[in-house]
């Protein structure tokens, strides 16, 4: 634990896949990020992400049923693993952490 | 509508191209979501470039990288099948393998060899940075005897002059022979005879325009004054070791020609590279010349200097020449006075000097811009019979494979994949092929300098241009496309389920079709006839000039050189010590040894006879009595000269040409006539000399006057000369070893401390040969590779045809036909291709050859026996070749051949 860093992306990414639970797929993930956090995203970056997340054991990847939109083609399905959940929970806590460090004096002074 | 809102078609394709197949379903997906969200919001045209442009940003290393990785897995496996079955293919099929990797390295080694010679003899003088702005002034003297006199050399005047004319003349310098000026001189340090003389003169612009690098002295001033002396790296290691030359002084001694003989030595210079046509040891400043030849104010018929100009890069080379020609009339239009003679000057680019000049007065004999071309075509050619028997024996191969391929396509290969064997067996073939030919050319380069003498440049790394990779490259990949991608057009034709049941076999070109096969096949022919009788026909034409009777003996005569320095007394006591002996028959000495160019001083005395006002130009040849003696030469009228008389200083013999030139059909008509010009005074002809070839016989009789060279009037003892020397007609070997150490020593005694030189006066005149000597040779060898090559893939094509009638023959066999009969069928059909070659070829050959024969002044006349011979070599060849290979199937068992498959 600890050895695998993420970069500030693949956490966001990771994240969204998590919020998202059975519905975690390319584009959702795009639309998601531009919904809550207000930052637009690439497709292709999200993919290339996803995929890197997958080789590093932190999401695994399925394909969901076909539907009548997006030309009958299949949606490829991402969930959290446990190691991935593991990862964003351990880097949460060690933020936290970091935050208390902070000399909260000056938010009153200021 | 449905139509139209899809994203476009080749986005998505290039998607499917660029995605590992894997993850495409779901990013297509995606995209086509984004697109139909797209599409109702901002319209269709928007998301469709949004959509191209979406996928153009999957071309990234994350999804591209994934991609080739899965693919490349899959096919190293498949390419290793590929290759082991290319491996057990040929290994089984062993013939046919050696046959086309033999012919084709054979080919290719042989165009290695050609490129590498054509390079070297095309890469003459490119060194020179300046090569494409340098130029040579040459002249084309028009007097009113002989129009357009073309020359390499020009008049002094045209250095300094025309520079200062021009401004497109950036810088010049003459560079000239000094010998024709002052005779033989001598070269000395420390009171050391150098034996080498080449010495030049040369303007300060010499290291301007030319990229020979100065290793020390300084460039600017190392020409600029009288008696300065530039030494080659050579010269320096020799005679001066370790010292530093720079800085001491030479003695060149110049009879009293030029001023002092004390040079200093301001430069060691590289010593000039093989590939360039300026050759020298030493350089001294033009300047050390006297004055009216320095700065060219006069000597109009001192014409023995070369003048090269660096011309600036868009000058006008056509107009400049002309403008050079105006100026020369402007400024000394009538200093002629009575030779009315014009010049018109010309610029000849530097690199085409080496290959595409042959004027008179070049300073060294040249290379033949024809031949190489003609080189360049054999190769060529050679090249591609050797690919054309490949093409051949791999399609019919390919026929032959058609069981198999048929089992390959049932069990589901796909046309890709068969083509991709075909492909990778052809890349095998080539590259062994590549690799063998390279040892080919490395072992044949030696084998070539040794055997025709000739210098071969080396296949070596440095050899290894871009250019020569690039060749190489084209050459083998389109070999490799030609001949699998034919077969593999014929073999996806194939269907599978009548190949497999063995119906109706492929025809080969056995029947009455004309097939592509039979077309290159005749073309290959076409090409081996032709070379073989050019090259018999250039054979026939070297022997006729070498034993052609040339109106004199050259047979065991040796020459000796002897140096300008060496005064007639010197050459009387040399006679002297050998007329004691057996072995030698008769000494004598003259100005020009039989193969020389006749130029002695620059002399071109015009002379005339009698009461003619007209002046006609011969040249000039000093002899002592012994001359026409000595090569046998025969007179026609009058007598020889006689060296005791004392009335014989008016003397001079003419040959036959000159005595025509002069108007005298009948020699004896012309004697006891005065010759007027000559000499101060008049002189009186003696006699009339049959004409003998002084030169080769490309050129014709010149006209020459002959003058005794023991008289005042004619001392030119310091000019440079020959002794002959006949030996006795009947010496042997160890004679002539003998009589040569009895020179050495008579020459010793005369004249100490100069070395000994001696030629054979009969290999000297041949030398003259050696363009045509070199080319036979070359010919010949590149003729055999030629033959060998077509033969070989005459042997292959019948070693399949027999094989594919291996059946017919055993039943025909059993039907009760002969073995002769057999190999009659077998052959015919080869026979036929060779005879129709032969008709095509013959009449071209004959025009190449008048045209060739042309440029001879003495030649072989057109005969047949010139086709006979080499056509009935070729015919005995193909047949052999047919027959060995046939004769196998055509003696064996009917029992064994009609159960073969």
């Amino acid at each position: 634990m600890g050895k695998e860093y993420l970069g500030e992306f693949e956490e966001l990414v990771l994240t969204m896949v998590g919020i998202l639970q059975e519905d975690a797929y390319g584009n959702a993930i795009v639309n998601e990020i531009k919904d809550r956090v207000g930052r637009d995203s690439n497709l292709s970056a999200v993919h290339v992400t996803l995929y890197r997340l997958e080789d590093k054991g932190l999401v695994k990847s399925s394909m969901g049923g076909s539907t009548n939109t997006r030309g009958g083609r299949r949606k490829r399905i991402f969930t959290v693993t446990n190691a991935g959940l593991a990862m964003l929970r351990a880097m949460k806590e060690a933020r936290m952490d970091l935050w208390k460090l902070i000399p909260q004096l000056k938010i009153v002074g200021s | 509508m449905q139509e139209k809102s899809a994203p476009p078609r080749f986005a998505s394709r290039l998607l499917a191209w660029l995605c590992p197949p894997g993850l495409f379903e779901s990013i297509e997906g995606d995209l086509m979501e984004q697109f139909e969200e797209d599409s109702k919001e901002r319209g269709v045209k928007r998301a469709k470039i949004k959509f191209t442009a979406n996928v153009i940003r999957f071309f990234r290393p994350g999804i591209i990288l994934r991609n080739r990785f899965s693919i490349e897995l899959m096919s190293v496996t498949l390419l290793l099948n590929y290759f082991k079955i290319s491996y057990r293919y040929l290994a089984k099929h062993k013939t046919f393998a050696v046959v086309n990797i033999l012919g084709l390295s054979l080919g290719m080694a042989a165009s290695f060899l050609i490129y590498e010679y054509v390079r070297f003899e095309k890469s003459f003088d490119s060194f020179h940075e300046n090569a494409s702005n340098i130029y040579r002034i040459t002249t084309e003297w028009n007097s009113k005897q002989t129009q357009d006199d073309k020359r390499a050399t020009t008049v002094p005047w045209s250095g300094p002059n025309v520079k200062e004319a021009f401004s497109e003349v950036v810088e010049y310098s003459r560079f000239a022979s000094l010998s024709p000026m002052t005779g033989d001189n001598s070269v000395r340090f420390n009171n050391k005879n150098i034996s080498e003389i080449n010495i030049y003169l040369a303007d300060p612009g010499f290291l301007k325009i030319f990229s020979f690098s100065l290793l020390q002295g300084n460039a600017v001033s190392a020409l600029s004054n009288p008696h300065q002396v530039i030494i080659t790296k050579s010269i320096a290691e020799k005679y001066f070791q370790k010292e530093n030359p720079v800085g001491k002084s030479l003695v060149i001694d110049t009879h009293g020609n030029l001023s002092g003989n004390d040079y200093l030595i301001t430069g060691v210079i590289e010593n000039p590279r093989s590939t360039s046509h300026l050759t020298f040891d030493f350089l001294i400043s033009y300047s050390s010349m006297w004055e009216g030849l320095n700065n060219g104010s006069t000597y109009w018929h001192w014409d023995n200097t070369y003048c090269y100009v660096l011309l600036h890069p868009d000058a006008n080379v056509q107009s400049l020449e002309k403008k050079i020609s105006d100026l020369r009339v402007k400024q000394f239009g009538n200093e002629f006075g009575d030779w009315k003679d014009e010049i018109n000057f010309k610029l000849q680019p530097l690199k085409d000097i080496h290959l595409y000049s042959s004027l008179k007065g070049e300073i060294a004999i040249n290379g033949d811009g024809r031949s190489v071309y003609f080189l360049i075509i054999v190769g060529i050619f050679i090249l591609l019979s050797a690919y054309v028997n490949y093409i051949n024996l791999s399609t019919s191969k390919a026929l032959e494979r058609r069981t198999e391929i048929g089992v390959r396509k049932v069990v589901g290969s796909t046309k890709t994949q068969l083509t991709i064997q075909l492909l990778v067996e052809s890349v095998v073939i080539n590259c062994f092929a590549l690799i063998l030919a390279i040892i080919i050319a490395k072992v044949c380069q030696p084998i070539l300098e040794n055997l025709f003498s000739i210098q071969w440049p080396a296949l070596t790394l440095e050899g290894i241009t871009p250019e020569l990779l690039l060749i190489t490259l084209c050459v083998v990949i389109t070999g490799i496309l030609l001949s699998a991608f034919y077969p593999a057009f014929v073999v996806a034709s194939f269907k599978p389920v009548e190949v497999l049941k063995g119906s109706k076999p492929m025809s080969i070109g056995m029947g009455n079709r004309w097939t592509l096969r039979q077309s290159l096949t005749v073309m290959q022919f076409i090409f081996c006839i032709g070379f073989t009788i050019a090259t018999f026909a250039l054979y026939q034409q070297l022997q006729f000039m070498k034993s052609y009777d040339l109106g004199m003996n050259m047979e065991k005569v040796v020459a000796v050189r002897s140096y300008g320095f060496q005064t007639y007394e010197n050459f009387q006591d040399f006679k002297a010590r050998l007329s004691s002996s057996s072995r030698i028959n008769s000494v004598a000495s003259s100005s020009a040894a039989p193969g020389d160019e006749i130029n002695m001083l620059g002399l071109k005395p015009k002379v005339r006879v009698g009461d003619q006002t007209e002046l006609k130009e011969l040249k000039v040849i000093s002899v002592d009595e012994n001359f026409f003696r000595t090569l046998q030469i025969d007179f026609l009228a009058g007598r020889n000269f006689d060296a005791s008389s004392k009335t014989e200083s008016e003397a001079v013999i003419l040959n036959q040409a000159a005595a025509l030139l002069l108007g005298y059909e009948n020699p004896k008509e012309i004697l006891k006539q005065p010759l007027h010009n000559l000499t101060d005074k008049e002189s009186k002809i003696v006699g009339v000399i049959k004409n003998y070839h002084q030169r080769s016989l490309k050129n014709g009789y010149e006209p020459i006057v002959f003058v005794p060279n023991w008289v005042e009037a004619h001392n030119l003892g310091w000019n440079k000369n020959y002794y002959l020397v006949r030996l006795n007609p009947t010496s042997d070997i160890n004679e002539i070893h003998g009589a040569i150490g009895e020179m050495e020593m008579a020459w010793k005694s005369s004249s100490l401390e100069h070395p000994f030189n001696y030629f054979f006066l009969d290999n000297y005149f041949d030398s003259h040969y050696k363009a045509e000597t070199t080319f036979s040779s070359l010919f010949l060898f590149f003729s055999c590779f030629a033959i060998f090559i077509s033969c070989l893939g005459l042997f292959g094509w019948v070693a399949y045809a027999t094989l594919q009638r291996t059946k017919e023959i055993g039943i025909r066999k059993v039907l009760g036909a002969s073995v002769q009969n057999i190999l009659m069928l077998l052959s015919r059909e080869f026979v036929k291709l060779v005879l129709i070659a032969a008709l095509v070829t013959i009449p071209l050959v004959i025009l190449g050859l008048q045209n060739w024969l042309e440029t001879y002044a003495f030649r072989i006349p057109l005969t047949p026996w010139l086709f006979v011979f080499p056509l009935l070599l070729i015919f005995c060849l193909a047949i052999v070749t047919v027959i060995l290979k046939s004769l196998k199937v055509a003696i064996c068992n009917p029992v064994d051949s009609i159960r073969y498959e």
